[in-house]
């Protein structure tokens, strides 16, 4: 409960306080979102299969960001950015979509 | 992912298996057994102030990319909206206008025929309600014809399907032309007519029928097809005299030569409306006998802001 507050306390931040993102990070914000999004759903169904774990949520959140970043960054490098951007998301989006579908049977059995 | 004693048939597809069957960090688990072996619960509580402070940075971290990655307007369709902007207004403008037209110039009419009646100028006012008729600012009702002028059908000729893509570039034959639209008028007019309105706009003396680049413009406003001509006549001899006229036979070498459809039909009463934007700027009329008489009443200058001119006033 706690943390959703939380949540919703750092979107309205967010949404308020519209702080502007340097140019140079814009295409790491994507990859981003989505690490993160990856890292929520991952916290959500350890927290249903009563194995959640603040100091692996918190690891993996930050891991992945990272990762993400440095890939991107590494293939805008490459001159490949896009494609390895693309790569990542649908490795995440994979792991996202399997998450969820654990959360859906916990949640609804079904 | 543990390989049984006869190896998967599978293996090769270790990296799809690990992302489709794996979802969740190993971690957890190994976070979980850990806890387990020394005596705790298995889950952390969700309330330590490091899960809230990322909780937060998740969450700005959302709305802040949501709000820097919109794609933001282009100037393109900045401008577009601009201009789409403008030129709905000024439609409004227009429509508004003309109802304003409309809404004066019939308290205009409702003026005259008070200011001419208190006068007894009553043969002033039927002059000028013949002379009304006659310059085309009132509709007018009477026996006619239509003539509905439309493209030919663009369908491809059954016995030749393979088109000439070079004959797209010439000038399209099978296309209703600013021309024929003159040509046909004036065999109307030369077959009698008394009055006609191309799709509701009222031919006067001062309508042209012209191209602008692909549209046929009546005076200043564009038509879209089909094009129907509204002609009033005498009965019976209108489409007749047209048939013979020149206007006919140019009309029916369109039908027969470029596929035009054109269809004329008789009718008993056809409506052709009036123009009532109608005015002169600069003409002025010849000092005569009888341009003199119609100036006499100087009531009429209480309708008519420019006296001189006998055209304004209706």
């Amino acid at each position: 409960m706690i943390p959703a507050l939380g949540l919703l306390v750092g979107l309205a931040v967010g949404l308020f306080l519209h702080p502007a993102v340097p140019l140079a990070l814009q295409p790491y914000l994507p990859i981003a979102v989505i690490a993160a999004l990856d890292a929520v759903f991952g916290g959500v169904r350890a927290v249903l299969d009563g194995i959640f774990n603040d100091k692996v949520f918190v690891v993996s959140f930050l891991s992945n960001v990272v990762v993400a970043a440095f890939i991107v960054f590494l293939g805008d490098q490459l001159g490949v950015g896009s494609q390895l951007s693309t790569g990542v998301v649908v490795v995440l989006g994979i792991r996202i979509f399997s998450n969820v579908a654990s959360i859906r049977r916990h949640l609804f059995r079904a | 992912m543990t390989s049984g004693p006869v190896g998967r048939p599978d293996q090769s597809m270790t990296l799809i298996n690990e992302v489709m069957q794996s979802p969740l960090d190993p971690g957890y688990a190994a976070a979980a057994d850990s806890r387990l072996r020394s005596g705790l619960s298995p889950a952390t509580g969700h309330r330590s102030p490091l899960l809230v402070v990322m909780a937060v940075l998740i969450g700005s971290l959302l709305a802040t990319s949501a709000l820097a990655l919109r794609a933001p307007e282009t100037s393109a369709s900045k401008v577009k909206a601009f201009l789409v902007g403008r030129i709905e207004a000024s439609r409004a403008h227009d429509e508004a206008q003309s109802r304003l037209i409309a809404g004066v110039s019939r308290e205009i009419d409702i003026a005259q025929t008070a200011a001419l009646s208190q006068q007894n100028q009553t043969g002033l006012a039927a002059e000028l309600s013949r002379l009304e008729l006659a310059a085309g600012t009132v509709p007018v009702t009477g026996p006619g014809l239509v003539l509905t002028l439309d493209d030919a059908k663009t369908e491809v000729d059954p016995k030749n399907p393979v088109v000439d893509p070079r004959a797209a570039t010439g000038p399209d034959l099978g296309k209703v032309m600013a021309t024929d639209l003159q040509n046909i008028v004036n065999g109307l007019w030369q077959s009698g007519a008394e009055a006609i309105s191309v799709n509701g706009h009222r031919l006067t003396s001062r309508s042209a029928i012209r191209f602008a680049g692909e549209a046929i413009l009546v005076g200043p406003r564009p038509l879209t097809r089909p094009y129907v001509i509204t002609a009033i006549g005498e009965p019976g001899s209108l489409i007749v005299d047209f048939a013979d006229s020149d206007g006919g036979s140019y009309l029916q070498s369109l039908k027969v030569n470029d596929k035009i459809r054109g269809d004329i039909t008789e009718r008993d009463l056809v409506v052709v409306p009036g123009e009532p934007a109608l005015s002169l700027e600069h003409a002025r009329p010849v000092r005569s006998a009888v341009t003199k008489q119609t100036r006499v009443p100087t009531a009429a200058t209480a309708t008519s802001p420019t006296p001189q001119t006998t055209e304004t006033s209706p």
